[in-house]
């Protein structure tokens, strides 16, 4: 038994020992492959000039003609025949090498040039390449495909990248739903939520700059997937209408705030005072008297982003006589609201109890006023 | 007479083939275990590597949508330091932040330091105690625009928990991120320990990796080059927390069953410590205590739930130089783990808990705890039978190089993961010392920390509750380099 602990131990420390040498080895050799990387991808830079700077031979602009296409092709057939002419063994490092500066370039370009790079990828066969990988069984390559397609802004990509909105992979689904979006724009919206199945804030984060960009075009489609079945994805859009402060929002959140869940009522009436539309007041004033503490907090919050001086009467009574979470929002709500609101504190001050009264002070002291001038006159 | 010493002969016998057995089958279990953990750590941070090529902190940075996170750091006679330490954690990249620096009953001039530095004046912010703690004097805050997100509070001594109670109640984000005060940051480490939160909301606490700073060239609070220290003790401390976070953490990360989250680098969801209670004032190990108690809050109330580790974010501390200091805190942190085991026994060995109750809390109980006790006991067993000759020489030899090899073994795997991985250590030089300290540790070094541990239990047992004075002698800046 234990010459055969030995022999394993014996076999375990060797293999362990070659994979030690082996990356000491590595270590001292990554500097040159590092340098030998860069000379290449230096090498396709300088290639690229000509097929983005000089004229077309068709003297076609317009990057959905059939001009444009073939004058790109023209341009790019040097190019191909010089990647033909490097033999099997370095071809793969130069294809990845020129892929590398193209897509690099993508993420900078704009207009014409953008148009050229984008028949450039189509032309040397890399959105094929792309297409293909998205169904690889491995998944760190099929998000990687979702990605490069975006850069390479292929809208043949799009039925494909919807099915991957189910992918198991929580970073597949952002990735392909981030190349929709990025790839179609305001066109992706509808398939996106509808595919959609669970927006985490990690996928929020990602999607809202894009979708925050597209600004009023995107609230129909926002406004559609409040019916969605899947909770997430309807806080989700909810947030998005209140950054994106559309007004037109304001009926369907106000139907949302009243029948939803707890969390999706709350987010509601946060984006219904970020609209900052009268309409949504008493909607407001109606949830700050819910039995629920949360919803009166998320009420007096949106209150606060409302900063409508008809709301301070009623946030003074909530900062006089509630919790303590729903008073320090009340609190904070009133000092949102300028003139009126500065000036219901210091009345609060005089009705309330130590809580109250420190209260008070906090959120004067935000608005600049020191004890102990407020003291005397409070 | 005769039948006497026969009769001890017969016992030692016994006793000698009972043991045998016991420590071969201990000796088995610890390193399927040991080798399962590494290799289960490999795969996550394969994939942790992988999913890394995704993720573009630059987003979250810009993003009003990430969680917001509330910084703690309790800061005791810190005067020296104090202010480098602040202008750092201010300098970390997060969207939306607040650092709170909690000045736990300081007898030098931490507080004066910072008021001065930093123009603070006292607040009239409301203190909700949600968790008891002891009484604040005050809080500060700075009217200086760049420092809108520093407050400051003041407090009676309390000690490391009763201090970041107090920062949980002053916070006002649903997330906070406990770090100890003398230690460095990455700018992205907030960033990453984050992504888990936004990923998952079953996540309940991260803990981020802590790596050791001596020798490494520091300037205004950032590590600007990694080096390995010169010195030899804290060069086995670097493998050891190799093995401990790359091959241990990271490993029962993957099948959530993490028990520990390193004091210096943590962050936590707000409402679930607070239903917990907050972190417990008459422990050593409040770190791992309140992971515990999360656990079994958790398990208890039937909530789904995550624990995380994350192998990148990296905290830099100042390790030990000294056999006197090291011994210290490895008595407390046994101390600490023995501690927190009684105080979760209920947890030990109870299907309830699932994999905490069946694998975590046994491991940390039968290889962390008791494993100091066993070793010791066998080289006593080795020193006994080679006296009375009652097992072979050759077998114990046998025994005793195999054992030391898988040592050597799981050490140098270690590394290896490291350099797989993160290659933290640009030098190829550092690369190879790191692997011949992860063979001389075993010639030693581990049985000094043996020593260390023991001690610790003992201590434990006489009602020691102090924490041991922990000197520092600061970072190295690169003048000093």
């Amino acid at each position: 038994m234990f010459i055969f602990a030995l022999t394993v131990t014996a076999l375990i420390g060797i293999l362990v020992l070659i994979v030690a040498v082996g990356l000491v080895g590595q270590k001292m050799t990554y500097g040159p492959r590092t340098r030998g990387k860069a000379r290449l991808d230096e090498l396709y830079l300088q290639k690229m000039d000509p097929i983005l700077l000089e004229d077309l031979p068709t003297a076609s602009t317009d990057p959905g003609s059939l001009l444009f296409r073939r004058g790109v092709k023209q341009i790019c057939e040097p190019l191909q025949k010089e990647l033909q002419k490097v033999n099997l063994f370095s071809r793969r490092s130069h294809r990845r090498a020129l892929k590398r500066v193209l897509l690099g370039m993508s993420r900078e370009l704009v207009g014409e040039t953008r148009a050229r790079l984008t028949q450039t990828f189509q032309i040397l066969g890399f959105v094929e390449e792309e297409l293909r990988d998205l169904a690889r069984r491995r998944w760190w390559i099929r998000a990687k495909a979702c990605r490069n397609l975006a850069l390479m802004r292929a809208e043949e990509a799009t039925s494909d990248l919807i099915m991957l909105l189910d992918d198991d992979e929580e970073d597949v689904r952002t990735e392909a739903a981030m190349a929709l979006v990025n790839i179609a724009g305001v066109k992706a919206l509808d398939p996106l939520f509808t595919n959609l199945h669970r927006v985490s804030v990690w996928m929020s984060i990602q999607l809202s700059k894009a979708i925050l960009a597209m600004g009023s075009p995107a609230v129909p489609a926002l406004i559609d997937s409040l019916k969605s079945d899947y909770t997430s994805v309807k806080a989700f859009s909810v947030e998005m209408l209140g950054e994106i402060g559309d007004i037109s929002a304001c009926a369907p959140l106000i139907d949302l705030a009243g029948s939803a869940t707890t969390e999706l009522r709350c987010k509601a009436l946060l984006a219904i005072g970020n609209l900052g539309d009268e309409a949504g007041r008493t909607v407001l004033l109606d949830h700050l008297s819910s039995d629920d503490e949360r919803i009166r907090v998320a009420a007096a919050r949106g209150l606060g982003y409302l900063a409508s001086p008809e709301t301070a009467t009623s946030l003074k009574e909530h900062l006089l006589n509630d919790t303590i979470r729903v008073r320090l929002e009340a609190g904070r709500s009133l000092s949102r609201i300028d003139t009126a609101g500065e000036a219901t504190l210091k009345e609060a001050y005089q009705e309330t109890d130590e809580l109250g009264k420190k209260i008070v002070f906090h959120f004067l002291e935000e608005l600049g006023i020191q004890e102990e001038r407020a003291g005397g006159s409070l | 007479m005769n039948d006497l010493l026969e009769y001890f002969r017969l016992v030692a016998w016994i006793f000698s083939r009972g043991f045998s057995f016991f420590v071969i089958v201990y000796f088995i279990l610890i390193n399927v275990v040991y080798f399962l953990m590494l290799v289960s750590s490999f795969v996550a941070i394969v994939r942790y590597l992988r999913r890394d090529l995704f993720c573009d902190f630059r987003v979250i940075i810009q993003s009003e949508f990430s969680t917001p996170i509330s910084v703690l750091a309790p800061a005791y006679n810190e005067q020296a330091t104090i202010t480098e330490s602040v202008h750092s954690l201010l300098k970390l990249n997060y969207s939306t932040m607040e650092v709170i620096v909690i000045n736990d009953g300081s007898g030098d001039k931490t507080l004066e330091t910072m008021i001065s530095e930093f123009g603070l004046r006292k607040s009239h912010q409301v203190y909700v105690r949600k968790i008891k703690t002891k009484p604040v004097r005050g809080i500060y805050v700075s009217d200086r625009p760049e420092l809108k997100h520093l407050i400051v509070v003041d407090k009676e001594n309390g000690g490391k928990a009763d201090a970041l109670n107090v920062g949980i109640n002053v916070s006002q984000y649903p997330l906070f991120c406990a770090i100890d005060a003398d230690s460095i940051l990455e700018d992205n480490a907030l960033l990453k320990v984050a992504k888990p939160f936004l990923e998952d909301e079953r996540v309940i606490a991260v803990g981020g990796i802590v790596r050791i700073a001596n020798g490494c060239e520091i300037e205004r609070g950032r590590v600007k080059t990694v080096r390995l220290s010169r010195k030899r003790l804290p060069t086995f401390q670097v493998v050891e927390y190799f093995r401990a976070f790359l091959s241990g953490r990271m490993g029962w990360s993957a099948i959530n069953g993490l028990l520990i989250i390193s004091g210096a680098f943590g962050l936590f969801r707000k409402d679930v410590v607070l239903a917990c209670g907050g972190y417990r004032d008459d422990t050593v190990g409040e770190d791992m205590e309140l992971v515990a108690r999360m656990h079994r809050y958790m398990y208890e109330n039937k909530l789904p739930y995550k624990v995380v580790f994350v192998p990148d974010p990296v905290c830099w501390t100042e390790a030990p130089e000294t056999l006197k200091i090291l011994g210290r805190q490895r008595n407390r942190w046994h101390r600490g783990l023995l501690d927190t085991i009684s105080l979760h026994r209920a947890m030990l060995f109870n299907p309830r808990f699932g994999v905490i109750g069946l694998l975590s809390m046994p491991y940390y109980f039968l290889f962390e705890l008791l494993g100091p006790v066993i070793e010791t006991l066998g080289y006593v067993f080795v020193v006994a039978s080679y006296l009375y000759g009652v097992v072979h020489v050759q077998v114990l030899l046998l025994f005793f190089v195999v054992a030391i090899i898988y040592g050597m073994l799981f050490s140098v795997g270690a590394v290896l993961l490291e350099e797989i991985s993160f290659h933290r250590y640009p030098r190829a030089r550092d690369l190879f010392r790191l692997m011949v300290y992860a063979v001389l540790e075993n010639f030693g070094y581990r049985q000094l920390t043996v020593l260390w541990r023991i001690k610790g239990l003992f201590d434990y047992f006489r009602g020691v509750t102090t924490w041991g004075a922990m000197q520092r002698k600061g970072f190295v800046t690169s003048e000093q380099q």
